[in-house]
């Protein structure tokens, strides 16, 4: 009897104007190869992050050099400056 | 009652838009940031994730988090990375209210928190509401151990 776990990405969405990145990971547990249990954990990805210390914004280009090669390529592909520019403007305004 | 390539819908209704679509429950871990002010905040290792559940396009998270570490001089605490992107809707009406209490914090919070997640954002703000209006200096009462109760729902994109 073989019990294994392992986690996968077994979704990865691409939302909004922002070109937002939600990725779903999966625990799989199975035994003999035969699954017993499935359970989610969630994460987003923007863009860029900002941030304002009181008198000024930062923004900073996401670091997706944890991510796997799929979400790399994906971001590398949908995250263009153009749509990084307007998210920075998006930002200012919605996190001021 | 009918399933077809819109999901599941009710009392002869045919509208694609009216179809329950989605369901999913699972968890996440909220990545804290500061606006307004410098410094960090950090969250224990054994308090640092929230559940959520996805009904259509209505997603309720609920949960606490423990403050580990507080290093900043004043601003208001933002959590990232949730689950889903928040619905870029007509004239703000995707615009959501959460209900946020801290527990064993330090100074006063007398009208408790603002907590507001804006639209096409992953991102949920923590501001200190003073009875008619906001201020950005909800982080600094979120002292070490202190803890962060959590609950509402938004709709995604």
């Amino acid at each position: 009897m073989a019990i294994t776990k392992t986690i996968e990405e077994d979704k990865i969405e691409i939302v909004g104007k922002h070109k937002n990145i939600q990725i779903r990971m999966a625990t799989v547990i199975k035994e003999d190869g035969v699954e017993l249990t499935r359970s989610f954990q969630r994460k987003t990805l923007e863009c860029i992050t900002s941030s304002h210390d009181g008198s000024s914004w930062t923004h900073t280009d996401t670091d997706i050099s944890g991510e796997s090669t799929e979400v790399q390529a994906i971001a590398n592909a949908v995250w263009t400056d153009e749509i990084k520019a307007a998210k920075r403007t998006a930002n200012e305004t919605a996190l001021s | 009652m009918r399933i077809d390539g819109d999901g599941l819908k009710f009392n002869g209704d045919t509208a694609a838009a009216n179809a329950l679509d989605d369901y999913e429950e699972g968890t996440f871990q909220p990545t804290p940031s500061i606006s307004g002010a410098t410094g960090s905040i950090s969250f224990k290792s054994a308090a640092d994730t929230l559940s959520y559940t996805k009904i259509g396009d209505l997603v309720h998270i609920q949960g606490y988090l423990q403050i580990d570490t507080n290093t900043v001089n004043g601003g208001r605490l933002n959590l990232g990375n949730l689950p889903f992107t928040s619905v870029d809707s007509a004239e703000a009406s995707g615009f959501s209210l959460f209900t946020c209490q801290l527990s064993s914090g330090s100074g006063s919070q007398a009208s408790g928190f603002f907590t507001s997640i804006g639209e096409g954002l992953t991102l949920l703000q923590i501001q200190t509401y003073t009875g008619v209006g906001t201020s950005n200096d909800s982080a600094v009462t979120m002292v070490a151990n202190s803890f962060l109760f959590i609950q509402g729902q938004y709709k995604v994109a």
